[in-house]
């Protein structure tokens, strides 16, 4: 059986709906860090299956964006809507489950449990998921992997792998879950450029593969070439947005 | 996330090892303490207890004109059986056994003797302790010897020995010092013996108009609750000669050796466990720092706080379940290997009132006494919930922290 049969076959955390086909919804939505105004009032939408690029220079405001969008940063003003929930208002526990069931996340700097095997760090995200045995999630985690190509490593801790192979822990851990909308900040910046590259087209594959919404903030123009959607941003303003 | 925290803990071991053991110092050392502190509070019993008593009464009296023939020790002057009949109605008073206690002085010998009665600290725990012969009863003229005594003037079951003016036949030999729950003599008879003997001998006669129903000595067994209020009613009983023995006055007597026991191993085990409990917040405050990172990755992939203090949590009570049983484990093998404390005491004179003029006669009145060390499982327990307490506070109270946004410790730029 092929791991993308073996994939169809599991059962995953099932996610909630997009609504009228927009997984993420974000509207004039403003932020400060002390005086400085990081984000002046950005409207963005995202729809379901599609990959847009968030590019710009260093503190043009695209990773606030995205952590606000995450819900793992406030805003002072404006809307975020994920699957049609309002963010603001929303409890620590429905958002921690908002996240774990529709939102995977992928850092610059891999974000791994140090303490923990490349399997067990796949796993996390499903420790409290009820819907599947822990057999099952257990082996969604190897299919994962494998299909990462870490088949492997299954007990390796994060210390003994490379940074290209941490990262692709991290992407699958991100789909663990299979959620709609997949959130990325600059994935590839702590990799050499081939590295890159094949974690990207990893990224795009299994993104296709798993119909996930995915949202990349960089400011690598390769990475952009191959967004269906980009998105630019200057001064904490989206400056352009084309497809 | 079993698994997890046993992974964290051993990614962690050093600090882990470190917390373990700063728990299980606590615990040994409140158990360790709180079994020495009770043997000793047991062993400030035993002086009482040897003689089969919880109370024991006397008068001071008088030093008679000649140290000759049968005499009372000056702490064994009369209780007049009006005294006694008045003792037995105080409530918390369970039992009363009578005795009359002299020295025999002649020129060539000494000898102390004890006249009791038939009671369970009387002749019936005499007639437990024989070695040799047979029991006597209430109304016999026949005595018991002492083993020691025996064996020093090489008499044995059948002799005679002369108590006073009067001759009496050995009818049994009893191992009193080894026994316990004994008042010690040379030479033990019924009561109305050695009263039929007091009322007759002139340094008694002397000094009391003592009765041939009277006393000189009275072992009280009282109630222990009521312990306090027997003894206070007893002593306003007997007025300022009376002398009324207790562990509340071995208590007194002996205040340094308790303030050793208890309040040290009190404020020993208290300042080991602040010491603890300020470690573990300080483990646990330090771990959470530095895990802050972690903990924004957990609610980035959808853990929430609660859900990442109880990861929290589970770390911090598998430290304190294994410091404890650590703990516990180590205090067992030190109680086992301790076995027991000894204290050496001085024992009040009253209670051991020997001539010290006659060089022979005198008994060593210092006592060791050995009470066997024995964990208090209420202690266990205290120290268990403590330990278990001061994670889950150590938890609550580094959580309670303002946190950062997650954000801010996971963004690229």
């Amino acid at each position: 059986m092929s791991d993308t049969a073996m994939l169809a076959k599991s059962t995953p955390v099932p996610a909630l709906a997009p609504t009228d086909g927009q997984i993420i919804r974000v509207e004039r939505v403003k932020k400060h860090y002390g005086d400085v105004e990081i984000l002046k009032g950005v409207d963005l939408t995202v729809s379901a299956g599609q990959f847009t690029a968030i590019m710009g220079k260093s503190g043009s405001g695209k990773s606030t964006l995205l952590g606000i969008i995450a819900g793992l940063e406030k805003p002072d003003e404006g809307d975020v809507f994920i699957m049609g929930h309002k963010l603001e208002g929303m409890s620590d526990r429905d958002m921690a489950t908002l996240r774990r069931r529709s939102i995977g996340i992928v850092f610059q700097g891999f974000s791994l449990i140090p303490s923990l095997t490349a399997l067990d760090n796949v796993m996390l995200p499903t420790f409290f998921a009820t819907e599947s045995s822990a057999e099952q999630r257990r082996q969604r985690a190897v299919n994962l992997l494998k299909q990462v190509g870490l088949g492997e490593r299954l007990n390796y801790h994060p210390a003994t792998l490379s940074g290209g192979e941490q990262q692709r822990v991290a992407i699958a851990r991100a789909l663990i879950n299979s959620p709609s909308i997949l959130l990325a900040d600059e994935p590839t910046g702590n990799l050499d450029q081939e590295t890159g590259a094949s974690v990207l087209e990893l990224l795009l594959d299994l993104g296709r593969t798993h119909g996930t919404g995915l949202l990349i903030v960089t400011h690598d123009p390769d990475v952009a070439a191959k967004a269906g959607n980009v998105v630019e941003m200057k001064d904490g303003r989206i400056i352009d947005g084309h497809a | 996330m079993l698994r997890f925290a046993a992974s964290e803990l051993m990614f962690r071991s050093g600090r882990s090892l470190v917390t373990a053991v700063s728990i299980a110092l606590a615990v040994l050392a409140a158990v360790v303490l709180t079994a020495l502190a009770s043997s000793y509070a047991r062993a400030l019993r035993v002086p009482i207890e040897t003689v089969g008593a919880d109370v024991i009464v006397q008068q001071q009296g008088d030093i008679p004109p000649k140290l000759e023939g049968l005499v009372f020790p000056h702490p064994n002057a009369l209780i007049p059986a009006g005294i006694v009949a008045q003792i037995k109605t105080i409530p918390g008073v369970i039992a009363l056994t009578r005795g009359v206690y002299m020295w025999d002085l002649e020129p060539d010998r000494y000898e102390s003797v004890l006249g009791i009665d038939d009671s369970e600290v009387g002749l019936t725990a005499l007639g437990q302790r024989l070695i040799d012969g047979k029991p006597i009863a209430a109304g016999a003229r026949s005595v018991l010897l002492d083993s020691d005594f025996a064996a020093k003037n090489k008499m044995k079951v059948g002799d005679s020995i002369k108590v006073g003016v009067d001759a009496f036949p050995v009818a049994g030999i009893v191992d009193a010092a080894r026994s316990g729950k004994l008042v010690r003599a040379d030479v033990y008879m019924p009561l109305a013996a050695a009263q039929g003997l007091a009322t007759a001998a002139p340094q008694v006669k002397a000094l009391y108009p003592f009765g041939a129903d009277d006393s000189n000595l009275v072992l009280v067994k009282v109630n222990r609750e009521q312990l306090q209020s027997a003894v206070e009613k007893i002593t306003a009983l007997m007025g300022k000669k009376g002398v009324v023995s207790s562990e509340l006055s071995m208590r007194d007597a002996l205040s340094g050796v308790l303030f050793l026991s208890q309040s040290m191993g009190l404020i020993v085990s208290a300042i080991i466990g602040l010491f603890a409990a300020a470690f573990v917040w300080r483990a646990t405050a330090t771990s959470v720092t530095e895990r802050r990172r972690e903990m924004a990755i957990l609610q980035a992939i959808g853990w929430s706080w609660r859900r990442i203090g109880e990861q929290v949590l589970i770390e911090n009570l598998a430290l304190a379940v294994i410091g404890t049983a650590a703990g516990l484990a180590v205090a067992l093998v030190v109680v086992l290997a301790l076995g027991h404390v000894s204290v050496t005491v001085d024992l009040p004179w009253d209670l051991s009132s020997t001539p010290h003029f006659i060089p022979t006669a005198t008994i060593n009145r210092t006592q060791t006494i050995t009470t066997p060390l024995s964990i208090s499982w209420l202690t266990a327990g205290i120290a268990v919930a403590g330990s278990l307490a001061i994670s889950l506070l150590a938890v609550l109270a580094v959580l309670a922290l303002p946190r950062p946004q997650p954000w801010s410790l996971l963004r690229a730029e």
